[in-house]
């Protein structure tokens, strides 16, 4: 093949000869229209410039002129002026008035001047026609201005045009004109002033319309006077050192430049003159942009045009070139082609072959140093004769296949031994050549040993199946992402997981791919409604360094998903399937829940909590309930370790302590209990169980209840008040059965003492000296019998009987009886209200009151009292104080209340006792309380009594009320009443 | 003049009423308990029989009860110490047997004489 790449050289160099004719003259010819063109362009732009300062120099000729005749008025007036004065300094009498207003004749015919006035030969300015404009202003003094001085060294008598300056009056730029005035002895007398204003000449150049030049007049001193446009910022400066005055003005009458953009400011043309016969210097400025507007507008088409011509000609030449080019590149990418061929084959091979129709190799071509090795082998070989037929390589029937068929192969890779018997790979493509008639001539191909890259593959390809296997055994799910968020490989727990996007995972798909796919499908029970939200919020997650995060999935599966980011980048991520422990936890928090409810429902208070080995407290569970007995919350209880130990009352903390340490040492359960107070202040009892048990590390745990003894203990006080009273009943009993046995022997023993004594008094004569001792026989005999005869009547236990009683009236009979016996010194009153009528005995309660009233009288003593006798009707409720245990229902209530000597709680204990009495020996007997108690008590009724002593004592009858119209005692209901209230009475 | 039978168990007591009934001019014959009593009520054939509710033997109710059927206009006149059974009193109970007069322990001489002047016919 080689051979015939000289060929071609020659042809493709005429080509190229051609080509540059072409393009050189083509070049010339764009080059000589573009320069004809461009030269027509400048020469327009000059004449534009031209124009332009010639209209400014004419401009500036008629200012000039316009200058000159405002100055020569100017000259004339003042010379005016000055000649009046004159005129008038030869009259004997100098009327300043007069001539004032002379000047304001003479100046009302100008427009030029601002003021017309006079200077006195001190320098005074004597008058002006112009109002001074500040009349506080001090008198204006001219005497240093250099017209001033000139005027008085000088006695000409010509005008003065002065340096322009600003005015003392108004500081407006102005130029003084003056002229010397003369006494008629030709001696100095002042200098008329006429001042010449520079904004004079804006109002004048404004009407010219000089649109966007700019004028200006200075003074000879290069001090600029005017402006047009105004610019105060410049008008009163020196412009002595600018190029104006500083290059051209010394030079030059008249004459223009350019001064180049500076800054902000475009270039411009600047046009001057001096004006003739004055001394000014006037100028124009005319910016270049606005000279060359019309000329710039014109270039647009111009170049265009120029373009056109230059692309027309461009496009002919490229035609010419193009056909050239044509011929020339089939020779060039032949010989590109062979070259590159050639290079490519060398670069990328190691060495080529070519073998013949046989497919026997006849040729072996390359850089590679084993080439004499293979030639020996294989040349005369075929690829068959070489194959080992125990090793084949894998596609080695394809190839064989595509060999016989002459079809062209690529990248086959096969095996052989070399000759030092080491196992090689060479990695071969090849061609089928075919003749000119379409026969095969063999193939032609190259090869490259590919020993090392085969070698290196399948170390990479163990380590990779070695991996692959490894992640495969996991039981959670792997995944593995590059730097870029491409997927790259997972194992199949992973596919398991993500079922339905197994589509997706295939290398190289983004993993917000992935993600955005499975929530569009649903598979991301969070991600509902806020995909992209979601999506936003995963990815912020994998990309940062380590997460760990719990994803749920349909069917109520959750996922935990850690991702650690790798340190080449990309990220593993493990996805393990933990709806099991999720479930259980679920359940878990289910139980306590249950737990907790139950707790809450329980009047007991559950508690839990742990002692560590430095005695520190931990509460660890407190169920609801505690707020309903101890006032706190249970996350309250649970914050404070120490608050069972200020909750508890001191009294009983010591012993609280105790039993739980005591519990704690025998490991056995205890029960304590103990009175706290609630949050609210409220007192109330509780009583512990509490069982420890021991923990880990040395910590105690504890469990228990807490239960409200609050009820029990106020239960347990009314039992013991309860017994106390059946004692005291019984008591009282065993005292009347005895005492009604006791009366009956005594009676008995008293018949024969009585009866003897009266029969024996009979037949006594009173002188008789046995009878008086037979009286006092008779008389304690008699004692003894009333003496029983109230202990028969305390044992007595008839049915009182059963007519309804008004209460009332038993309370007035009381006091009738009471008042005959009753001493001056005890007040008696009766408070009655209403309490209707009892079933009884009226006598019996009549006797009652009267023992009671008698009692209160005696603890009144000699002293000044009063016993008041209530009477009112109460409700007894359950619970009622001081009710005991009488039952429900409504109860006429009847008071004996003294301000007595009152009792002590020991006497007021037994007051009801038989026989037990405060007052000396036959003062009482001791009996009359316990009657009384009897009486009240066979009414069904309750008497209590309160004392205090040295403040007197209140007995309390409660006695069933019966309804008013009610006559038969028989009703059940009255009946049961009856049974209920009177089982003490029954076996008394 | 009359025959009184006095029944009680107490010999004080015996003593002290056939006093009172001697004093009154009464022939007195006494008895320790009931069933003595009805035997000497045979023997005496008294007026008046005075006697006691609560005795060994025979109760006083029971004594009182069989002198009715022997003899139902008898006066009888029953006495007690105070002695009860329940909540029945004897002296109630003796008057609904049908004791003419019932009289508690201790008694006047004059509560007893008295009674038997009212009990006793104007012509005995």
């Amino acid at each position: 093949m080689s051979q015939d790449s000289q060929t071609t050289r020659t042809p493709a160099t005429s080509l190229r000869r051609l080509r540059l004719g072409i393009l050189a003259i083509s070049a010339a010819v764009m080059i000589g229209h573009a320069a004809n063109e461009y030269g027509a362009m400048l020469e327009e732009k000059a004449e534009a410039v031209d124009g332009a300062v010639r209209n400014a120099e004419t401009l500036l000729i008629s200012l000039d002129e316009h200058l000159g005749r405002t100055l020569q008025a100017a000259e004339s007036m003042i010379r005016l002026g000055a000649s009046q004065i004159e005129a008038e300094l030869h009259e004997r009498e100098f009327d300043t008035a007069a001539i004032h207003k002379a000047f304001i004749d003479i100046h009302r015919g100008t427009s030029q001047l601002r003021g017309l006035g006079f200077i006195d030969a001190f320098g005074n300015l004597s008058f002006y026609t112009t109002p001074n404009p500040d009349p506080a202003q001090p008198r204006i003094n001219a005497k240093d201005r250099e017209y001033f001085t000139f005027h008085r060294a000088h006695p000409s008598s010509e005008v003065l045009i002065g340096r322009p300056s600003p005015s003392r009056a108004t500081g407006d730029m102005i130029v003084p004109l003056t002229r010397r005035v003369n006494h008629p002895d030709g001696s100095f007398a002042g200098v008329v002033l006429g001042a010449l204003e520079a904004a004079y000449f804006n109002s004048f150049y404004s009407r010219l319309g000089t649109g966007t030049r700019a004028l200006s007049i200075f003074g000879s001193d290069a001090i600029m006077l005017v402006r047009m446009p105004s610019d105060p910022k410049q008008v009163g400066t020196s412009f002595a050192h600018r190029p104006l005055f500083r290059d051209h003005i010394g030079q030059h009458e008249s004459g223009w430049y350019r001064r180049p953009a500076e800054g902000d400011e475009s270039a411009r043309y600047v046009v001057y003159r001096r004006a003739t016969g004055i001394p000014f210097v006037l100028a124009a400025t005319i910016e270049e942009p606005t000279i060359l507007a019309a000329w710039h507008e014109k270039l647009p088409a111009k170049l265009l045009t120029v373009a056109g011509v230059l692309l027309a000609l461009a496009m002919f030449t490229g035609l010419l070139l193009r056909t050239t080019y044509r011929q020339e590149r089939l020779a060039v990418d032949l010989q590109a082609s062979e070259a590159q061929f050639r290079d490519f084959a060398q670069s990328s091979s190691d060495w080529q072959w070519e073998t013949g129709p046989d497919h026997r190799f006849t040729r072996f071509v390359g850089k590679v140093d084993r080439l004499d090795e293979l030639k020996a082998a294989f040349l005369g070989k075929s690829r068959v004769d070489i194959a080992d037929p125990n090793q084949l390589p894998p596609g080695w029937q394809q190839h064989v296949q595509d060999i016989n068929a002459h079809r062209p192969f690529r990248d086959f890779i096969y095996r052989r031994v070399s000759s030092d018997g080491v196992i090689r790979y060479a990695k071969t493509s090849g061609t089928p050549v075919f003749g000119g008639n379409g026969e095969f001539l063999g193939y032609r191909g190259t090869a490259s040993d590919v020993t090392d890259v085969v070698l290196a593959e399948e170390h990479a390809s163990a380590s990779r199946k070695l991996l692959a296997n490894a992640i495969e055994t996991l039981h959670e799910g792997f995944v593995l992402f590059d730097a870029q968020d491409r997927f790259v490989r997972c194992n199949s727990k992973f596919r398991e997981i993500y079922a339905e996007s197994a589509d997706l995972l295939v290398p190289g798909t983004h993993y917000e791919n992935i993600l955005r796919h499975a929530a569009e499908l649903g598979q991301f029970p969070e991600s509902i409604g806020r995909t992209g939200k979601w999506i936003k919020q995963a990815m912020a997650y994998h990309h940062i360094m380590a997460s760990t995060r719990q994803r749920q999935l349909p069917g109520g599966r959750w996922v935990e998903v850690r991702e650690v980011k790798l340190a080449e980048g990309g990220s593993v991520g493990i996805h393990i399937d933990i709806t099991e422990t999720k479930l259980a936890q679920e359940q878990l928090r289910e139980s306590e829940e249950r737990l907790r409810s139950i707790a809450a429902n329980l009047t007991q208070v559950i508690l839990e909590f742990s002692v560590d080995r430095e005695g520190v407290i931990h509460q660890t569970f407190v169920s609801e309930r505690c707020q309903d007995l101890l006032g706190y919350t249970a996350d309250e209880i649970m914050a404070d370790p120490m608050i069972f130990a200020r909750i508890i009352e001191p009294e009983f903390l010591a012993a609280y302590c105790q039993t739980l340490a005591d519990a704690e040492r025998a490991m056995a359960p205890v029960e304590v209990e103990y009175r706290f107070r609630r949050r609210d202040g409220e007192k109330r009892w509780a009583r512990s169980m509490l069982r420890p048990r021991q923990g880990p590390d040395g910590t105690v745990l504890w469990d228990g209840t807490i239960n409200d003894a609050t009820e029990e203990k106020a239960a347990e006080g009314q039992r013991r008040e309860l017994e106390n009273q059946l004692r005291h009943l019984q008591r009282i009993e065993a005292v009347g059965t005895l005492a009604g046995g006791m009366a009956h022997e005594i009676n008995n023993k008293l018949v024969p003492i009585v009866t003897f004594s009266e029969l024996m008094l009979m037949k006594t004569a009173e002188d008789d000296p046995n009878h008086r001792p037979l009286q006092t026989i008779h008389d304690a005999a008699e004692r003894i019998r009333d003496l029983v005869a109230r202990i028969l009547s305390m044992s007595r236990s008839e049915t009182p009987g059963s007519t309804p009683i008004e209460i009332k009236t038993v309370a007035a009979n009381a006091i009738d009886l009471l008042r005959a016996t009753l001493r001056p010194n005890v007040r008696l009153s009766l408070e009655a209200d209403g309490a209707g009528s009892v079933r009884g005995d009226g006598a019996q309660l009549e006797q009652v009151l009267v023992n009671l009233c008698t009692n209160a009288a005696h603890a009144i003593g000699t002293n000044q009292g009063h016993i008041r006798l209530a009477v009112d009707e109460i409700e007894i409720d359950e619970g009622v104080a001081g009710a005991g245990h009488l039952p429900r229902g409504h109860y006429a209530r009847l008071r004996v209340i003294d301000n007595g000597c009152g009792m002590t709680p020991q006497t007021t204990q037994r007051v009801f006792e038989p026989f037990f009495t405060t007052k000396s020996v036959g003062e009482g007997t001791g009996l009359g309380l316990s009657i009384v108690h009897g009486i009240i008590v066979s009414h069904g009724g309750r008497i209590t009594v309160e004392s205090a002593v040295g403040e007197g004592t209140t007995f309390t009858i409660l006695l069933p009320r019966s309804v008013a119209n009610e006559s038969s005692p028989k009703e059940p209901a009255a009946n049961d009443d009856a049974t209920h209230a009177r089982p003490q009475t029954a076996s008394m | 003049m009359a025959k009184i039978l006095i029944i009680d168990d107490e010999k004080p007591v015996r003593d002290a009423l056939e006093a009172i009934a001697a004093a009154a001019g009464h022939q007195t014959r006494a008895a320790g308990d009931g069933r003595q009593g009805l035997v000497q009520f045979a023997a005496f054939q008294p007026d008046l029989v005075i006697t006691d509710m609560l005795m060994p033997e025979k109760e006083g109710i029971e004594t009182i009860a069989d002198l009715r059927k022997l003899r139902p206009t008898l006066p009888i006149i029953a006495i007690s110490g105070g002695g009860r059974v329940g909540n029945l009193s004897f002296l109630k109970i003796a008057q609904r047997f049908g004791a003419n007069r019932t009289i508690a322990k201790p008694f006047s001489a004059q509560a007893i004489l008295t009674a038997l002047t009212e009990l006793l016919p104007a012509a005995a």
